[in-house]
């Protein structure tokens, strides 16, 4: 029943053996201990697993490992590099995109493609971008910050202050 | 996880997914976007003994113009409409349906064909289809043959398409002269399946004489349902505000919703009645 | 203890700030400045958490993978109401990959097995090499049951004859938080218990009849509010690995402490030999402040197997088994004279915790306006449903939807603004500011209701809280520096998600002269000195003072070693900018950094625990003066064809004394907002009354709202020093969640000019309430 499958994930391919029943999360989190992708629910709904394949954004819980083979997948452990965080990983740092933290890496990688496909989303657009992804802390305001801090930064434009003083 | 064992299949052409769907007999499921299925086999709602997956089959993402048809590729995903300048030119309609689907990771998989095929009332895309008079494609082990959409929808989760078959494209007629359609459903938040949505496509001649009209209705009778009723009160006429204000009570108790966690029957009757009204004000608009 | 005198600052700035003296121990620290003259506390910090947060490092219980470590499953009763006759777990026990079972026993004479009391309800659990084939194999336990008649619906389980849940008196069946009860479940008949009928506020005051005689309008009204659930986005769950020396436990929750006495005391081991880890934990809300039964079991499953045993819930048994905020129908009889005064309030409640007590409302009736005349009569009703957990203000949420309505209501009958009235009946000086802040930040200029005449109607509301300042003096904090210049906080306060590990960071960064990013934090870990459970808002007030408290006492120390150095005394010497120097000779001086590398010792350190308030308490288990107050502002608009209601923006107004981090404060405020919102509009617990099962037990059916749905909200933030400690901090948790519902509820009465009294107000009951839709 078991089929071989290679699947490419930040970059390094991993070659192994999984039943075809088996959630591309699970391959991810419990076969190869990647476990910064999280698993919320149980219906595809939280978004808290949500990783790229091949660019896009995908919720790993309704795609079978078998569906990866041959493909590139993107975790949270994969967005920074040796130059230092992803624009995004910044953007959620620098804004409070987070409280409890556990829908962080689901949403970040949601707003990487939403980024991708459009530099410069408006608020409106940054909203429905992430309509896939909960989050039960923060009221969402910040990580919307957070996205616009990315954009920002990918546009090389002014950052938003983070720090202003209290008045 | 998925509790229970299945096969696996990801062949490399149509034919050949054809042969293994007849080798696996009346178990086996197509798996495409796959996140109507996967979800339901998580839940144990399904459980397929062998999966097809098509997704690498070469030549059926498309969405392009043909013989004076829209032709839509049974792999297009949701995103694809969202992105296809030909889409939102021609069809605005599924810009609206498609922006209310599920969530964008969701869309970047779910095939517009999977929607249809996958035969529940509460998807989007049936009453669409039903509104633009569209054409189903299904290829089987005798070759193609094509399906009206009115012949489409059987019953709960049931449709035209049979065991061994595929559902390989969906065509709908470029339309002539003056037109305008527009979908809304309304849902309690952003990505939840309708309370009740309405998908009108209407066309009018020079004089503003409504010469034909589509109207769909989601998730308000156990199978998509067309409102054909509502659809002869307009045609011919001018489209007045009682015109539609007809048509949308027939659309009103035409349907048959039930009572669920998003509403009563009564409500969901009264939300069908309103949303028909402002989907053909709508669909005018856009003329 | 030698005490001694200072100053503190005293008041709201541009309000009535002034100074106050305080008798404070010896050993604790001059008073703070307010804000504007301090550079680390009250200022927008980055949190400390971040980086591992955003790069996936970060572990949380559900991501503890332990060598040899096994996957466990609980089977739940699938029934309400049996005796078990048996269960038999040989099947499951054959099960290729199982390695442990377990089944829950009861004590009691006469049952081997625990008697079922909701669907749900754990009886046992399977500990395999995967999770799949733990799930497998508890699907292969058989359970004999007798099942037995039950009743889930709150106002039948109150009718005489219902079928009992308890025959006997019960204890508080809470896991910890308060949750606003204080009857033990011992009074009352059949499944009604109580009435609880005085709190902490005191008991009924003054003559009800006289009250109503008295005024000249008298509003009498049932709200009702749904029972919900908490959803955090990690589940309740544990990692335990119980070795001969030590249970190890990594647990998600919102109080190491609590999951550590609960294990200790449930298997009668010494607490030093149950120790509990919560690095980073995904969310609670007040659920998760004990082991449950999922800790129990996974103790047993890893005793059994001698190997770790990670067990974490599924979604929709975090639904079902763990917590959720009990409804209420809330009895209100307010009586008022014609110039706004309150002359009673008669106060009634019922509400269900299903299996557990917990449902009082009545707090916030009896303590948020002057009203000579009140009395309270809270009941619990109890019911065949999953057990209700302390939820962001227990109680004050579900009173403050009835009460802050019928103040809106009497206003109505008098005629006149709501906030006026308020300003009339609501004796806090606070709020006074709050309402004057928050109105004009939201532009509030009173409407009559209904008076948009289109499809779409706007409206505006507002509503108000009081959560009481608990502190909890079992709070200790130590503060080690070393030798190299790394200093470092330790304690066993977690971090439910709030940032407590950033203001342990910036209140010792501030008291030592440093930045918050020199600190390192390391807390969730009960070998760190015990503090209290996230929740009621109390870890802030409590934590705090002893963290700069400790950072007081080690620079004391380290005062010592540098001053025969700079040839002066410790008591002239001061820090700033990561320096020591003289107080009056500034060439006399010495970076911190070389007056560590300098000791004598590798390292210093100092410990300090949470001293009484200063001024003492008003209650002497540490219920603090003053209250924390907050008016929040809705504006709504409804479309009256759909009955779709969308909250357009919130102004919230707060106050927590002293604020730490105004980002994470602010932060705090837009969660609690959204999960009142979100109570207002979407959530709802939905039960089959014929089978005691939870229809909508997952995160699709379950409504919540996503980024979409969320309104503007604006927060006006009023600092309030009350020199009650040497943080004179607060948090804000509770606050921040309670009088959304209620605004909103009055900004779409507002908007339509009928009055809902029950929420969710969904799209249906909207159009229902506006009859138009036929009954």
């Amino acid at each position: 029943m078991k089929k071989q499958i290679t699947v490419t994930i930040n970059g390094t391919p991993h070659t192994v053996e999984v039943e075809p029943r088996m959630l591309l999360v699970h391959l991810i989190r419990e076969k190869l201990s990647m476990t910064g992708t999280h698993i919320g629910c149980d219906t595809s709904s939280c978004g808290a697993c949500t990783i790229l394949i091949n660019g896009k954004s995908a919720k790993s819980c309704t795609i079978l490992a078998v569906q990866a083979d041959g493909k590139e997948v993107t975790t949270v452990e994969g967005l920074a590099t040796a130059e230092g965080l992803h624009p995004i990983q910044e953007g959620f740092k620098e804004n409070h995109g987070l409280h409890c933290g556990f829908c962080t890496p689901g949403m970040m990688l949601r707003a990487v493609e939403l980024l991708e496909k459009n530099p410069t989303p408006s608020e409106e657009e940054i909203r429905w971008g992430i309509a896939g992804n909960l989050c039960r802390c923060t009221g969402y305001n910040n990580i919307v910050k957070a996205i616009q801090y990315a954009s920002a930064k990918m546009q090389g434009n002014e950052l938003p202050s983070t720090e202003p003083e209290f008045v | 996880m998925i509790p229970e064992q299945f096969g696996y299949s990801a062949p490399s052409s149509l034919g050949e997914a054809l042969s293994l769907l007849q080798e696996h007999g009346e178990d086996a499921k197509v798996l495409a976007g796959g996140h109507s299925l996967i979800p339901m086999m998580k839940l144990r709602f399904a459980a397929p003994t062998h999966l097809v997956d098509i997704n690498n089959v070469p030549g059926m993402s498309y969405i392009n113009e043909e013989d004076g048809k829209l032709k839509i590729g049974a792999l297009a995903r949701e995103v694809d409409l969202e992105d296809s300048e030909l889409i939102r030119s021609k069809f605005p309609i599924f810009i609206d349906a498609s922006k209310l689907i599920a969530d964008p990771q969701v869309r970047n998989f779910g095939t517009v064909g999977g929607n249809i095929a996958h035969g529940d009332a509460a998807n989007d895309h049936p009453a669409v289809m039903l509104a633009l008079n569209a054409e189903v494609e299904i290829t089987g082990p005798e070759g193609k043959r094509t399906v009206p959409i009115d012949e489409f929808f059987y019953g709960f989760y049931m449709t035209a398409v049979q065991q061994g078959e595929i559902l390989t494209e969906i065509s709908i007629p470029l339309p002539e002269g003056k037109f305008g359609c527009a979908y809304h459903k309304l849902e309690r938040k952003v990505g939840d399946y309708a309370t009740a949505g309405v998908a009108v496509a209407l066309t009018v001649d020079e004089s503003g004489t409504c010469t034909s009209a589509g109207i769909g209705l989601t998730n308000v009778n156990p199978v998509p349902l067309r409102a054909s009723r509502s659809e002869e009160a307009l045609v011919g006429s001018k489209l007045t505000d009682e015109d539609i204000a007809r048509a949308a009570q027939f659309a009103a108790e035409d349907c048959s919703p039930s009572d669920d966690l998003r509403g009563d029957e009564d409500y969901k009757r009264h939300v069908v009645k309103v949303l028909t009204k402002r989907m053909i004000k709508k669909a005018i608009d856009r003329i | 203890m030698d005490k001694r005198k200072e100053i503190f600052p005293h008041g709201i700035p541009g309000h009535n700030l002034g100074e106050i003296e305080r008798e404070i121990p010896n050993d604790e620290p001059p008073a703070w400045p307010i804000n504007d003259k301090l550079k680390v506390v009250g200022k927008r910090i980055r949190r400390n958490d971040a980086l591992a947060k955003v790069t996936g490092s970060a572990k949380y219980t559900s991501d503890i993978q332990l060598p040899g470590m096994l996957y466990a499953k609980m089977l739940r009763a699938n029934v309400p109401h049996a005796k078990i006759l048996s269960i038999d777990t040989s099947k499951a026990e054959r099960h290729p990959g199982v390695r442990a079972v377990h089944v829950f026993t009861s004590d009691d004479e006469g049952s081997k097995y625990q008697d079922v009391k909701y669907a749900g309800q754990p009886l046992a659990g399977v500990a395999a090499d995967s999770l799949d084939i733990a799930k497998e194999a508890v699907a292969l336990i058989e359970v004999e049951y007798e099942t037995m008649p039950f009743v889930i619906d709150t106002e039948e389980a109150m009718k005489e004859g219902a079928p009992l849940v308890y025959e006997e008196p019960i204890g508080e069946q809470t896991d910890g938080g308060d949750v606003g009860v204080t009857h033990d479940g011992s009074e009352g008949k059949g499944n009604l218990r109580g009435p609880t009928t005085s709190s902490f506020l005191g008991g009924a005051r003054g003559d009800l009849d006289q009250g109503f005689s008295e005024a000249d309008v008298i509003l009498d009204r049932t709200y009702r509010t749904q029972v919900h659930t908490h959803v955090p986005l990690e589940t309740h769950g544990v990692v335990i690995d119980w070795k001969p020396d030590q249970m190890t436990v990594y647990a998600s929750t919102q109080s190491t402490k609590g999951v550590r006495d609960g294990l200790a005391s449930y298997f009668d081991l010494p607490k030093n030999k149950v120790r509990v880890i919560c690095e980073f934990m995904g969310g609670g809300f007040g659920a998760k402040h004990s082991a449950g039964t999922f800790g129990p079991m996974a103790a047993e499953l890893s005793r059994k197997s001698g190997r770790p045993v990670w067990l974490m819930l599924d979604r929709k048994e975090e639904h079902i088994a763990e917590g959720n905020r009990p409804n209420s129908i809330h009895h209100l009889k307010i009586g008022a004279k014609k110039d706004g005064t309150l002359t009673a309030i008669q106060q009634k409640s019922h509400g269900t915790a299903g299996v557990a007590l917990g449902a009082g409302v009545g707090r916030i009736a009896q303590g948020l306006y002057t009203c000579p005349n009140f009395s309270t009569e809270q009941y619990d009703v109890l019911t065949h449903a999953g057990p209700g957990a302390a939820w962001r203000a227990p109680g004050n949420v579900q009173g403050a939807y009835g009460l802050e309505q019928a103040i809106d209501e009497i206003a109505d009958m008098l005629k006149t603004d709501p906030l006026v009235l308020r300003e009339k009946i609501d004796p806090s000086e606070v709020r006074k500011v709050l309402r004057q802040r928050g109105a004009k930040s939201f532009g509030w200029k009173y409407r009559p209701p209904g008076s948009d005449t289109g499809r779409i109607k706007k409206g505006i509301g507002v509503a108000q809280s009081t959560w009481p300042r608990f502190v909890n003096l079992d709070s200790t904090v130590e503060v080690k520096m070393y030798s190299d210049g790394t200093v470092e906080v330790r304690s066993g306060v977690q971090d439910i998600g709030t940032g407590t590990k950033t203001i342990l960071a910036q209140v010792v960064a501030e008291e030592l002269g440093l930045k918050a990013e020199d600190i390192t934090v390391r807390i969730g870990d009960t070998i760190f000195p015990d503090a209290p459970g996230s929740g009621g808002s109390i870890v802030t007030g409590a934590i705090t003072p002893p963290a700069r408290n400790a950072a007081y006492l080690v620079k004391q120390k380290l005062f010592n070693q540098v001053a025969p150095q700079l040839e002066t005394e410790p008591s002239m010497l001061t820090v700033s900018d990561g320096m020591i120097m003289h107080k009056e000779d500034a060439s006399k001086k010495i970076s911190m950094r070389d007056a560590l590398r300098r000791m004598r010792t590798g390292q210093i350190e100092a410990s300090a625990s949470r001293s009484d308030d200063y001024g003492g308490f008003q209650q002497p288990w540490g219920l603090a003066y003053g209250d924390l107050g907050s008016v929040q502002f809705a504006e709504v608009s409804v479309d009256t064809e759909t009955g779709f209601v969308k909250v357009e923006r919130i102004t919230a107004a707060h106050s927590c004394g002293r604020p730490l981090n105004i980002s994470q404060i602010e932060s705090q405020v837009n969660g609690g907002v959204i999960q009142g919102v979100s109570y207002a509009l979407y959530e709802s617990r939905v039960m089959d009354n014929k089978t005691g099962h939870m229809m909508n037990a997952n995160v699709d059916q379950y409504r919540m709202p996503y980024a979409k749905e969320i309104p503007d909200i604006d927060i006006v933030l009023v600092e309030e020093y009350s020199a009650r400690s040497s943080t004179d901090a607060y948090g804000i948790g509770e606050p921040a969640n309670i009088a959304t519902a209620a605004a909103v509820a009055n900004a779409v009465y507002n908007a339509i000019g009928v009055r809902l009294y029950e929420i969710p107000m969904t799209p249906a009951s909207i159009l229902k309430a506006l009859n138009k839709v036929e009954q």
